[in-house]
């Protein structure tokens, strides 16, 4: 049987309206999911206040929850505008985390890929996510013409990108199989693909935590993959996969063993099963749940 | 205008679905990529409902003269109606029975008749209370006819109250209430809640004995009948028409009224049950979880009794009068334009969540066999063409189905329980070695003619009721039951679905297409 409901949880069924079945959004919603507008929020002045609350709130909050890490953080530092950034996604926080640890002066041009049927089904969650982190929707579901082309637009305005190519977070922590597009966006305006990869964010507040349990989290920055002359975007994107393979490995070990060759494990790992996700927690951060205040009798120290 | 139902299929955003639990709900998520039935809106109901029946009474269809023009002072006039097992919930009053008869007696009085009698069709259900009785009659009709007699229940063991009418061509008898064959006129009110109902099933069989019935309730006419919801394809009925056709021929003047309902289930408190999900409002989460937190704390018979209690404000969307095959057929267009949705494709796993209420346990408890009953009878049954789930497929049921029964009501069942599905689960081996003793005992026989109990022979028409299912299905795991009593149905407990799942994908291979039956309201399958 199920286990007992908790009254806030009770409280949250009762607050929190049902979203509709994707096949189900009524006519009025045009201007939500893939459709709403982002554009106001690149204007000139929205982008400064956009780069003021990151490096004054969203940044300093999302580095005490998430205390980052970030291994060859230099990889960014001659790089010019515009890049695609792609990242293995395991938690809500990795947005504001690849921007936290982005110099200032790409975060300040980057725009989200994010899900349009989560972070644009309604106007409200649409304003805010692409006032406050630039989010622009993407459509996940199936292949979406209207989001590449604006990816694209953007990218040749100048913006960089940031895309998580799993298409969702992670459900158990390892990495799912990576979609397409991000090569094919990359290969179309033939600009470098940046692999991250974001270690850690799953135990701080994973798809299965119900609340943020600060950690410690490790942000592997890769060399940049430049598409090649007539490179295929299946070819682009299995160089992606395996950059992210290795990146993974660095972050559980160091930079040598990750790239021996006896130690390459198969990426995404096909099977999912417990074994590997057994194997890849051996070098997990452990969230720090222990109350920092008020203290309790008990608490250590 | 209402709007139609439809096949939805389950994505990322989709939130969980209500499943009926018994006396309590289920929220389940299923996996992406289920489908999900769910039922089209009620219809607009007729706002004058007394003029609609004078109209009908007045207009017949078919064959038939107008019900006034048929009324004499020395006639002998029968008015049978269903019994309290229909419609379910039991309908706010005025019940449409009530007011059916009251213009029928209306136009008997206008007309000089004396002898006139009520009849509840009984079959061989149990014997109507005096409340439901006063319930489906309205307080004035019952007011009139039972201080003299004139409100009788039909008693299928009264044997000299009984008469043979005749066989049909394939030796099927016929008997009937000896009152209602010799009238000179038989007034029968229905209420069409499913396309089962009706035609001339209602006579055939709400006014036969054991010895008639049982030509069409066994195992084979059950599982020839593909479905009993589907008239045309219905072994179930074509052995009624067959019966029907013998009483018209024997001169048995019927004139048959008919009506249906729109699928308004569910009063203003219980308003969630009827919308789809998605369109939950802040009230219906409140009650939603006011009901649930609240049942989880509430002793069974305090939960069973609250919605026992509950009572429908169906509307009346058509009635019908004349001829019986020719109302059927209005009548039935009426219930598939409320209830029938299309469906493409059969689905290798079923699921289903069974409320508190069936047909024969109103004012009762659903016991273990009812809950067989209602899951594999009528609710697999909600189908044409096809049935939704494949061959060797699953069905999923959502019920607690404790061992628990009315001993007032259900005697047999206790019996059939304990004794019959110790032995075996075999709707054939049951029928042949237990249902003649079951029939015969004097004993039940006893407590269906002077107490309140459904016949001996009834729990075996239970169990003949899913043989179709069983015969089709690979198996059938009950979600939420007690291990226990369901495994006496020769099914599977799981305690959550995600292990119902996993049970279902060891019979139906991995990657299965699952398909949830969205109730209430009532809906039936249209599957190509």
């Amino acid at each position: 049987m199920s286990t007992k409901p908790s009254m806030s949880s009770l409280l949250g069924f009762i607050l929190r309206r049902p979203t509709p079945p994707q096949s189900m959004i009524p006519p009025r919603s045009h201007a939500t999911g893939t459709n709403y507008d982002t554009s106001f929020s690149r204007k000139e002045p929205v982008r400064r206040v956009r780069a003021l609350l990151l490096d004054a709130g969203i940044t300093p909050l999302t580095r005490a929850i998430t205390k980052p890490t970030t291994i060859n953080a230099s990889a960014l530092d001659d790089l010019e505008r515009p890049l695609i950034f792609v990242a293995n996604h395991q938690s809500h926080l990795d947005t504001p985390l690849v921007l936290a640890v982005l110099p200032p002066q790409l975060r300040h041009h980057t725009v989200v890929g994010a899900g349009a049927d989560f972070f644009f089904d309604r106007r409200t969650k649409g304003f805010f996510s692409s006032t406050l982190l630039g989010a622009i929707p993407i459509d996940r579901v199936r292949p979406s013409r209207a989001s590449a082309e604006l990816a694209i637009q953007l990218l040749e305005e100048g913006w960089n990108l940031v895309l998580f190519p799993e298409g969702g977070r992670t459900p158990d922590g390892l990495t799912q199989e990576l979609k397409s597009g991000a090569a094919q966006i990359a290969i179309k305006v033939n600009r470098p693909v940046v692999p991250l990869f974001i270690d850690g964010t799953y135990e701080i507040y994973g798809k299965t935590n119900d609340r943020i349990h600060p950690g410690s989290t490790t942000v592997v920055i890769g060399e940049p993959l430049v598409p090649r002359d007539g490179e295929k975007v299946a070819e682009l994107n299995e160089r992606i996969t395996h950059a992210l393979g290795v990146l993974g490995r660095e972050a559980a070990t160091d930079f040598f063993t990750a790239r021996q060759p006896e130690r390459a494990l198969p990426f995404p790992t096909p099977s999912r099963s417990w074994v590997e996700a057994w194997r890849s927690s051996d070098h997990r951060h452990d969230p720090d749940s222990e109350r920092k205040w008020p203290k309790m009798f008990g608490s250590r120290n | 205008m209402p709007r139609p139902g439809f096949v939805l299929e389950v994505d990322r955003a989709t939130p969980p679905t209500l499943f009926w639990h018994g006396e309590s709900f289920r929220l389940e998520r299923l996996p992406r990529g289920s489908r999900i039935l769910y039922p089209p809106e009620p219809l607009n109901p007729i706002t004058d409902v007394r003029a609609a029946i004078d109209q009908a009474l007045e207009h017949p269809v078919g064959d038939a003269q107008p019900l006034s023009s048929l009324l004499n002072p020395n006639m002998k006039l029968t008015i049978a109606f269903d019994d309290v097992s229909l419609p379910l919930p039991q309908m706010t009053a005025p019940d449409i029975r009530s007011l059916v008869i009251e213009a029928v007696l209306e136009r008997a009085a206008e007309a000089g008749v004396t002898d006139v009698v009520l009849i509840a069709a009984l079959a061989l259900h149990r014997r109507m209370t005096e409340s439901e009785l006063r319930h489906a009659l309205g307080n004035r009709v019952y007011n009139a006819m039972a201080p003299r007699g004139q409100l009788t229940q039909h008693d299928a063991e009264d044997k000299a109250n009984m008469t043979v009418v005749g066989e049909t061509d394939r030796g099927e008898l016929v008997e009937l209430n000896r009152r209602a064959v010799e009238s000179d006129l038989l007034v029968y009110v229905n209420i069409n809640l499913v396309s089962m109902d009706g035609g001339h099933k209602s006579v055939a069989t709400g006014l036969a004995g054991y010895d008639s019935i049982k030509f069409h309730h066994n195992v084979n006419t059950m599982v020839h009948s593909r479905s009993f919801m589907d008239r045309h394809n219905s072994e179930l009925h074509s052995s009624n028409w067959r019966m029907g056709h013998v009483i018209k021929d024997a001169g048995v003047k019927i004139f048959q009224i008919e009506t249906t309902l729109n699928t308004a289930t569910f009063p203003e408190s219980f308003r969630f049950l009827s919308k789809r999900e998605w369109e939950w409002n802040l009230r219906d989460r409140g009650s939603f979880i006011a009901a649930s937190e609240a049942l989880k704390k509430t002793p069974p018979h305090l939960a069973r009794q609250i919605f026992q209690s509950v009572r429908s404000p169906y509307g009346v969307t058509g009635i019908t009068a004349g001829e019986v095959e020719a109302v059927h057929e209005i009548t039935l267009d009426r219930v598939y334009q409320q209830q029938l949705v299309r469906v493409d494709g059969q689905s290798d796993i079923l699921t289903l969540g069974l409320p508190f209420i069936g047909p024969y346990n109103v004012n009762s408890i659903m016991n273990p066999i009812l809950v067989y009953c209602l899951g594999l009878g009528y609710f697999f049954n909600m189908y044409r063409n096809k049935p939704l789930v494949r061959k060797g497929g699953v069905v999923i049921l959502s019920h607690p189905n404790r061992p628990e029964f009315d001993p007032a009501f259900h005697p047999s069942y206790v019996d059939f329980f304990e004794q019959v599905l110790t032995e075996t689960t075999d709707p054939l081996v049951i029928e042949s070695k237990y249902e003649e003793s079951f029939a015969r005992d004097p004993w039940y026989i006893h407590l269906y003619r002077t107490g309140n109990a459904y016949h001996g022979v009834h729990p075996f028409y239970m169990w003949y009721w899913g043989a179709h299912a069983l015969d089709h299905l690979g198996g059938v795991i009950v979600l939420g039951g007690d291990p226990k009593t369901t495994r006496r149905l020769g099914f599977q407990a799981a305690s959550t679905m995600a292990d119902a799942l996993e049970m279902a994908r060891s019979i139906v291979g991995p990657d299965p297409s699952i398909m949830h039956l969205h109730s209430p309201p009532l809906v039936m399958a249209d599957v190509y």
